[in-house]
């Protein structure tokens, strides 16, 4: 193939691998990013490098599963590991989604709100926009409109460079690791590893590779457009850290949320910055809101044997449109409660999560080994290493997490 | 206490204890060899597991040694060898049943087998249905008596613990993959299969893993093979064609009708159609690349060649006789009358010719067609003069008046269907 054909391939299988990867900068995740850079300044952009290969790992084993067994990451586990195993996880699963789903729904309420519009008016709007768009596309337009989302993040960088760092602190940072055994440093880290590699992620990711119909001979391309979502967005998470760290670790100005974050950068680097920010933190909501609740819906559905799929009917499939319909409105609903403990239940989310994801993992290497499912594409030795150590890490990692949540935020 | 029951589910005896002749416990239960017998499958061996310092050994045993199936199972085999290897065949539960998909042929779905519903007659066990409810898989998890519980409280007359969602195994073809011949082993058989419609069976294929659809695809005869590939969408079509032999794809698109073959042809690359044209039979490779010229959206790329034009000076009972013979693909509902040059004449209705007198002549009853289109017409155009006339087929004439081709009405409402829904039917999203 010539190099034009090569480009060509590329172009055709590009579409799951960067959307879930930008996906997963939703509202939780840039949060926890701006909580980062405002907490902790510049010392924890070091990590970054590592979280980028491990994801990379592992989103790659995950979109290589689902290019060469042709089935989801559920099906593949309830017929390798059955259905006690399969059905627990995807109970779990749905927990942990319903927490990201109230993350997202109150990250589009507080973001219209600092653009001055009533939560309880614009909330419900655009949830049911989304809803509608979702129950009416076709998955072609819906990939393009969420490809086109993904550029909007591009509002990250320039805040990042309206905030003005000081590029010599940050590329010291960015290259020379700087670990601190203390509280806020570790539970951080946990946090940014536990949002940035995502259990439900990986069976959206697989999903979507097979919705594409990617062919076994193109595996390698799409291993690389897998590659390039990550590394997208890992640079979006490093600009929402720099502009933070910049700006209110600097002035020591402590946040909860993402958009105090934008609220608090106007101050001091500018309007646009902050403005910026905000629309940022409204895409990935937005964005986010719309795939996690159908995700849920298709994923548990599957697993039970529900009819599923957007071209069905209310009638033909029940639980499926029911379900859906069920985590948008508790979504929604939800975050309109006054004074209802958001951040509490977001944590409680974040415990599941940690303790959902090693067990994922887990079981993501012992089906990439098996040779009835992956044939020759199966690990390679040196690569099975590095994927047992770093799950090894990131399910110390994960536990870790859970101990710090329960005894920190109770 | 004797269990009496008739019917046993595979959940009750999985990891049940199975004890042996000297009336301690040997193992649990693990598996069961099954052989196609008609009309249900036999338990022709259960599969024991033990642990043993941290490794997993197995016993075969063949159900003559079963003295009763308990649970606990006994069984008084005269020797019992455990070894490390599983033991495989081609057809057992574990393998080929539970939380695996089949395909049920009666509701014309693809399922996941969550529970067996097994016969026992003696100490015989046979499959008798295969449970995909929900119900099943709260069986297997163990979890029934408190769910039963919960939802009777909540809700006595629910559908959940009155109807069990069991199919009736005649419905129901495993995927028995043969890795040889890359087919499955038909289990239902072919009639059966060939009695669901060809888009329902496209629809199944749809559904299936990549790696299933391709051996079910080819297990079916080449007459199921060809209705079915025209009905499926253009990536599975290329993607079943990719991995087909070439005289494979070329008996099948001898097989389709005219119209559908060109919609295919018209996706592969221009050098791949050549070789395929010249493997063909002459005559219908001499057609499709007459159709071929044509622009999908014009009445060109609309017709069919496969329509009966009769010498309007025939008799009708030999028509009659000539709609007898021809093959299944030709549209018989107009019979179009021609002359020497091949020039449209006249059209009769099927109706028409059965209730005229046998010996008048076909000029006699044709009536001149009320309504013709251009092979240059747009498909816009063939519609509205079909829905004008009520045509349920048009003719389509060149410029000398001959007979080139027919349009029918299911070809003009596949281009409206998929013009003007947004949503395409069979698109599954995430």
């Amino acid at each position: 193939m010539n190099f034009y054909q090569k480009i060509a391939t590329l172009v055709s299988v590009i579409g799951p691998g960067i959307i879930t990867a930008n996906v997963n900068n939703d509202a939780g995740g840039i949060a926890i990013y701006s909580l980062a850079g405002a907490h902790l300044g510049y010392k924890i952009l070091w990590s970054l490098i590592p979280i980028c290969l491990m994801l990379i790992i592992v989103q790659e084993m995950v979109s290589r599963m689902g290019v060469i067994s042709g089935k989801g990451l559920s099906d593949l586990i309830r017929e390798k590991y059955g259905v006690r195993i399969s059905f627990y996880i995807i109970l779990l699963l749905v927990l942990v989604n319903l927490g990201n789903i109230l993350a997202n729904f109150s990250g589009i309420a507080a973001s219209v709100q600092i653009f001055g519009m009533s939560k309880y008016i614009f909330l419900p709007i655009l949830v049911f926009l989304v809803w509608l768009i979702v129950i009416r596309g076709t998955y072609k337009i819906v990939e393009k409109i969420f490809l086109i989302a993904c550029l909007f993040y591009v509002s990250y960088i320039i805040s990042g460079f309206l905030a003005k760092p000081s590029w010599s602190e940050v590329m010291k940072s960015l290259l020379i690791p700087k670990f601190e055994f203390k509280l806020p440093y570790t539970t951080m880290l946990l946090g940014m590893v536990g949002s940035t590699i995502a259990p439900w992620m990986q069976f959206y990711l697989q999903a979507n590779i097979i919705e594409k119909g990617i062919k076994k001979k193109d595996v390698s391309y799409s291993k690389i457009e897998v590659i390039l979502g990550c590394v997208m967005a890992i640079i979006i998470a490093f600009f929402i850290i720099v502009a933070c760290a910049s700006t209110l670790h600097k002035e020591g100005i402590k946040i909860e949320t993402a958009d105090q974050a934008a609220l608090a950068l106007e101050p001091l680097a500018g309007k646009y910055c902050s403005t910026l920010f905000a629309v940022g933190l409204l895409n990935a909501s937005l964005f986010a809101a719309s795939i996690l609740p159908l995700s849920t819906a298709f994923c548990l559905c599957e697993s039970i044997g529900w009819e599923v799929g957007l071209n069905k009917s209310f009638a033909e499939a029940p639980q499926f449109y029911s379900i859906y319909t069920l985590l948008i409105v508790l979504g929604a609903g939800i975050v309109m409660i006054p004074n209802f403990p958001l951040i509490k239940v977001m944590f409680f989310s974040q415990v599941i999560n940690g303790f959902l994801l090693p067990i994922i993992l887990f079981l993501i290497i012992f089906l990439i080994n098996d040779k009835d499912i992956m044939g020759n594409y199966t690990n390679s030795k040196t690569y099975n290493i590095i994927c047992h150590v770093s799950v090894v890490l990131l399910g110390l990692l994960g536990l870790l997490n859970i101990l710090f949540a329960i005894f920190v935020h109770s | 206490m004797k269990d009496n029951r008739v019917f046993i589910f595979f959940s009750e005896i999985s990891n049940c204890k199975v004890i042996g002749p000297k009336g301690v416990s040997i193992g649990k239960l693990h598996d069961l060899f099954l052989t196609s017998e008609e009309p249900l499958p036999r338990v022709s061996h259960i599969i024991i597991k033990k642990s043993y310092k941290f490794k997993t050994f197995y016993a075969v045993i063949p159900t003559q040694k079963i003295a009763s199936i308990g649970p606990p199972i006994r069984v008084t085999p005269h020797e019992i060898k455990f070894s490390p290897n599983q033991p495989s065949s081609d057809f057992t539960v574990l393998k080929n049943l539970i939380d695996k998909q089949v395909v049920d042929v009666h509701e014309r779905k693809i399922v996941r087998v969550n529970d067996l519903h097994l016969l026992k007659i003696d100490n015989e066990l046979r499959v008798a249905h295969v449970d995909i409810g929900f119900r099943g898989i709260i069986r297997r998890l163990g979890l029934q008596k408190i769910i039963d519980k919960i939802i009777k409280s909540i809700a006595p007359k629910s559908k959940y613990l009155s109807q069990e969602k069991f199919i009736s195994w005649k419905y129901i073809q495993p995927l028995l993959l043969n890795p040889a011949l890359g087919t499955i082993r038909l289990t239902v058989p072919q009639e059966e299969i060939s009695k669901i419609p060809p888009a329902d069976l496209s629809d199944m294929l749809i559904e299936l893993d990549i790696y299933d659809r391709l051996p079910f695809f080819k297990s079916l005869d080449i007459k199921t093979k060809a209705d079915i590939f025209q009905e499926l969408p253009i990536e599975i079509q290329k993607s079943i064609s990719d991995s087909l032999l070439e005289n494979e794809l070329i008996e099948i698109i001898h097989e389709m009708e005219h119209d559908k073959a060109i919609d295919f042809l018209k996706q592969l690359p221009k050098a791949t159609v050549k070789k395929l044209f010249s493997k063909m039979d002459p005559k219908t490779s001499y057609e499709l690349s007459l159709l071929l010229m044509y622009e999908e959206n014009s009445a060109g790329g609309l017709m069919t060649t496969e329509f009966l034009a009769i010498d309007e000076n025939m008799l009708v009972k030999d028509c009659i006789q000539m709609i007898k013979q021809s093959s299944e693909e030709t549209k018989v509902e107009e019979i179009y009358a021609t002359d020497e040059k091949k020039q449209l004449k006249g059209v009769a209705s099927l109706r028409k010719l059965l209730t005229a007198k046998p010996d008048a002549k076909l000029s006699s009853i044709a009536l001149p067609p009320p309504a013709f289109v251009h092979p240059k017409s747009n498909f816009k155009e063939v519609a509205y003069l079909m829905h004008k006339y009520n045509l349920y087929m048009i003719p389509v004439v060149d410029e000398n008046k001959t007979l080139v081709g027919i349009i029918s009405i299911d070809d003009v409402l596949s281009k409206f269907v998929s013009e003007s829904w947004r949503r395409s039917l069979k698109e599954k999203y995430f």
